[in-house]
Parts: structure tokens; C-alpha cells; sequence
């Protein structure tokens, strides 16, 4: 058959609402940005975990969980959704056994503030150990609270993909 | 002709003694003037016609094609062919005969003509012409035979008016071998020409067209291709557009975090995708238009083939015939009515 090339249209960017939508994910939501990659094995990647469209959001405790065997975590930095106010209190857990990776992160002290919107939570920098595919996700223990320490309630958990080769 | 001639004049006063009753005297054949014959198939005839003209025993004596050539060899001028009167009297002068025979033979691939003349030396003038024309040249050998018998106004033997009806007979076969020929030629022309013209269609459309003669047809291919040609050529164009429109942004889209911007650019590739998509779908129809097209082009070189090159020579024109029923040649005027 004669045919030009065409492109096939995916459109599955973890932060366009409507795509989201069709995974089952609605906001409030922990996403990853970007959800896959395609890596050479002595690559990293680098992986930002992604509030979308929260509010009044004063306290965030994430967990990741990737395969041990497969991943490993190099390095989790801070996001920039978590500025003003009070210096933020950030800190990371890695169980590199178990392969869970635990993101703590708030304001400290009586100024502490309430975000809102979408950003990038935390950066995480991943080193596949292995060939071939590996999932990691965003796990449903995830809390977010308000600045009163009160629980949203979060209707998305993003997962995301490595090809490793 | 020292060596010759003696004998020649010994035999004139022997035939005197028992031909008193013939019409004349002495006689000789000059060399025929020929159209379409070959020097050896001219003097052939030639001889022939002396020959038939001895067995009519109309003259006394009738100098052999030996010597008239020898003589006219002597003089220097056998390269030249008699063709009036006052040479026939000249030459015969030469040869001492009383009477002299010139004449012509033209041959053509389907006819052939004959006249000849017995002209007096002494006087110059015609005593007697007989011409003969017919349809094939089959039975110019017989025709010539025959000619001596009616130049003399004698009955023509039976033996060579059988041979005629045999050579007219053996004509007639001929012509119908020719004609069957010519029409297997004709068909294996016509066939060749389409193939040849399929082809060139094949390779370029109206090729063939203009190569039969057919412009019209031609321009109607070559430009019906053009037109679809260009129309692919603009359709290719938005295609080209839309593909790399979306390239441009469908990375921006990736890379967006933003919700508004990530929609905006959503629908915007979506909507390129669309005409991108719209363009294929119709450089696939024009594609498709465009070998029809082709293939047409190319059947309908194959099935007009050639326009038959007679044509236009047919629209009008003469043509020498023989007519049967008044045994004379005819000139004929004709004109295409298609």
C-alpha cells in the first residue's frame, strides 16, 4: 500500500489532565514527570515527582516503590513546589532492600505556609541495574496534609516506566 | 557484321524463291526501350518477340538479334535505344531491311505495358502499332509473343493463348498469395505498432499517443497526468507541512508541565495530526487517480494503435488501372468520404 509516514498521536503526558483522566487519575494526584524513559544502562535517569493541582497543602509524606533488583536510587533532591516562607524541612529514606524510597517534606515553625497548584515535589535520580523493563510507582501510604495537619485526600497515584538496554 | 551479312543476303535469295506470298520483305527487331527491366531480362524479351515474329511468317526474311547487334556494336551504338521513326529508318538503313520494329515495355510490381511499332525505312511512317497493357507483369513473357502474332494481324497461336489464360490464371493465384501476405503483414505491423506504442505510453503517458499520430489523445494523457501530478505535488506540500508542524510540537507538548499549555498544544497537534492525516488519505486517492489514469492511458494506446499511414495518402488521389471489361488502361480519381 502507498502511504506517506504518519504520526501516531500519543498523547500521554503524565500532567495533561484528560490523558491523566483516562489512567484514572484525578487531582489531587502524585505524578511522575516524565512516566517513562529509554536509557543505556550506565545511565541515570531522572525522574521529578509531581503534585497535581493540589490545595492548601502544608505537609507532604511520599512513598515510591521501585524493584530493588532492577533500580537503584542515586540521589533525591527538592523539588521547587515547597518555596517561601520557612526554610522547608526536606528529607529521604531509601530502604534500597525493600526498594522503597520514603520523601518527607513541610514547612517548620509557626510561619509554615499552604501551597497550591501543580510542581514538582522532589527529583529523583535512578540507575537501572539490570536490562529491560522496570516500574516504579507512587505507593497509596502517600499522605498529603494541610497546614493544620489534616488529610487530603489524593484520587491519583502516577507509576512510571525505564527501559533499560 | 563482314562475317555475318553474306550469309544474311545468301538467305534473303533463298527465301525469295518460296515466300512471295508473305507481306513483307525483309525485317528487323531493334532492341526494346525498357522501364523497370534489367538489361539481360530486356533483351530476352526482345529475342522473344523476334522469335514469335519468324513463326508468323509475315516477312521474308527477318534479321536475327545476333546481328542486329553486332552491327549496332560496330557502329557504336548499341548503347542507344530507338524510339521514333527517324531512327528507326536510320538504323534499319544500316541493316538493309525494309522494315524496322521499335518498341517499349514498362514494368511495375502490379502492371505492365507493351507497344510496339513496324515502321517502313523507306518512307518513315507507322504501318502498323499494337499496344497491350495489363495487370501483372506475371505474363509479360507470353504477352510479348502474342504482340508479334497481333502486330503481324495474325491469328495468335493456341499454345500461347493457353499459356496466357495459364499465366493470368497463375496471376490471379499470385495476387491473392500477395494479398494474404500483405494482410498478415498488415496485422503484424498493426500489432507491432500497438506493443511498441503500450510501451512508450508505459514509460511516459501520451508517449505512445503522439508516436501514433494521435496528439489529441497525447496532450489529453500527458496533461491529465500533469494535472494530477501537480495536484499531488500541493497535496504533498500540506502534508509536509502539517508532518512537520507536529514535529515541532509534539516535543513541546512532552516536555510542557504546564495544564493550559499542555492543552493548547494538545489540540493544536491534534488538529495538525488531522490535516496530516486528511493529506495522506488524499495523496493516496490522487495516487490511485494518477495509476488509473496511467493504466488507461496506456490500454487506450494499445487498443487505437496506429493511425494507418495510407490515411491521409487516401483522402485523395489517381491511380493507373486496368479495366477488364474495356481492356484499356484507365486513370482513376478518388476521394475519402470517411
Amino acid at each position: 500500500m502507498i502511504s506517506c509516514e504518519l504520526h501516531e498521536g500519543i498523547f500521554d503526558n503524565p500532567l495533561d489532565l484528560e490523558a491523566a483522566e483516562a489512567k484514572g487519575i484525578y487531582p489531587p494526584a502524585l505524578v511522575f514527570f516524565p512516566n517513562n524513559a529509554e536509557v543505556a544502562i550506565q545511565d541515570t535517569v531522572e525522574v521529578e515527582v509531581y503534585a497535581m493541582k493540589i490545595e492548601n497543602v502544608g505537609m507532604a509524606q511520599i512513598e515510591v516503590h521501585y524493584e530493588a533488583n532492577k533500580l537503584s536510587v542515586e540521589s533525591v533532591a527538592q523539588g521547587s513546589l515547597f518555596q517561601g516562607g520557612n526554610q522547608p524541612f526536606f528529607i529521604t529514606e531509601n530502604d534500597s532492600n525493600s526498594g522503597i524510597l520514603t520523601i518527607f517534606i513541610t514547612y517548620l515553625g509557626p510561619n509554615g505556609k499552604a501551597i497550591e497548584g501543580t510542581g514538582d515535589i522532589a527529583l529523583i535520580r535512578f540507575k537501572p541495574r539490570s536490562m529491560g523493563f522496570t516500574e516504579f510507582r507512587i505507593s497509596q501510604e502517600s499522605i498529603l496534609l494541610d497546614p493544620d495537619a489534616n488529610a487530603i485526600t489524593l484520587n491519583g497515584y502516577g507509576k512510571g516506566i525505564i527501559d533499560a538496554r | 557484321m563482314k562475317s555475318l551479312l553474306p550469309f544474311f543476303y545468301l538467305f534473303l535469295i533463298f527465301s525469295n524463291i518460296n515466300a512471295q506470298d508473305k507481306p513483307y520483305n525483309t525485317m528487323a527487331v531493334l532492341v526494346f526501350e525498357s522501364e523497370g527491366l534489367g538489361e539481360s531480362e530486356r533483351d530476352s524479351l526482345t529475342n522473344k518477340f523476334t522469335a514469335e515474329l519468324k513463326k508468323t511468317q509475315s516477312a521474308r526474311a527477318i534479321v536475327s538479334q545476333e546481328v542486329v547487334k553486332e552491327i549496332m556494336d560496330e557502329r557504336r551504338l548499341s548503347d542507344e535505344v530507338c524510339t521514333n521513326e527517324s531512327c528507326a529508318m536510320e538504323r534499319g538503313k544500316l541493316l538493309g531491311v525494309d522494315h524496322v520494329i521499335i518498341g517499349s515495355i514498362i514494368k511495375s510490381q502490379n502492371w505492365f505495358s507493351i507497344e510496339v511499332e513496324l515502321i517502313s525505312v523507306d518512307t518513315g511512317s507507322v504501318d502498323s502499332r499494337k499496344s497491350f497493357y495489363t495487370g501483372d507483369p506475371i505474363g509479360l513473357g507470353v504477352e510479348v509473343g502474342l504482340l508479334a502474332w497481333n502486330l503481324m494481324n495474325k491469328i495468335s497461336p493456341k499454345h500461347l493463348v493457353e499459356e496466357k489464360a495459364d499465366k493470368e490464371l497463375e496471376a490471379k493465384l499470385l495476387a491473392e498469395q500477395r494479398a494474404a501476405e500483405a494482410a498478415r503483414e498488415a496485422r503484424r505491423r498493426l500489432r507491432k505498432a500497438k506493443l511498441g506504442a503500450m510501451l512508450r505510453s508505459t514509460v511516459f503517458p501520451g508517449w505512445g499517443q503522439f508516436k501514433s499520430g494521435r496528439k489529441g489523445w497525447g496532450w489529453f494523457w500527458l496533461g491529465t497526468e500533469l494535472a494530477i501530478g501537480g495536484a499531488a505535488y500541493m497535496t504533498f506540500t500540506e502534508y509536509d507541512k502539517a508532518y512537520n508542524e507536529f514535529e515541532e510540537i509534539y516535543p513541546n507538548y512532552n516536555a510542557s508541565t504546564d495544564h493550559e499549555e499542555i492543552a493548547v498544544l494538545k489540540a493544536r497537534a491534534i488538529k495538525v495530526l488531522d490535516e496530516e492525516s486528511a493529506a495522506n488519505d488524499q495523496l493516496l486517492m490522487i495516487a490511485y487517480a494518477g495509476g488509473a489514469v496511467w493504466v488507461a492511458n496506456i490500454i487506450h494506446a494499445y487498443v487505437s494503435g496506429q493511425i494507418p499511414e495510407q490515411s491521409a495518402a487516401n483522402k485523395s488521389g489517381f491511380h493507373l488501372v486496368y479495366n477488364p471489361e474495356l481492356k484499356s488502361p484507365q486513370l482513376r480519381f478518388y476521394i475519402a468520404l470517411d
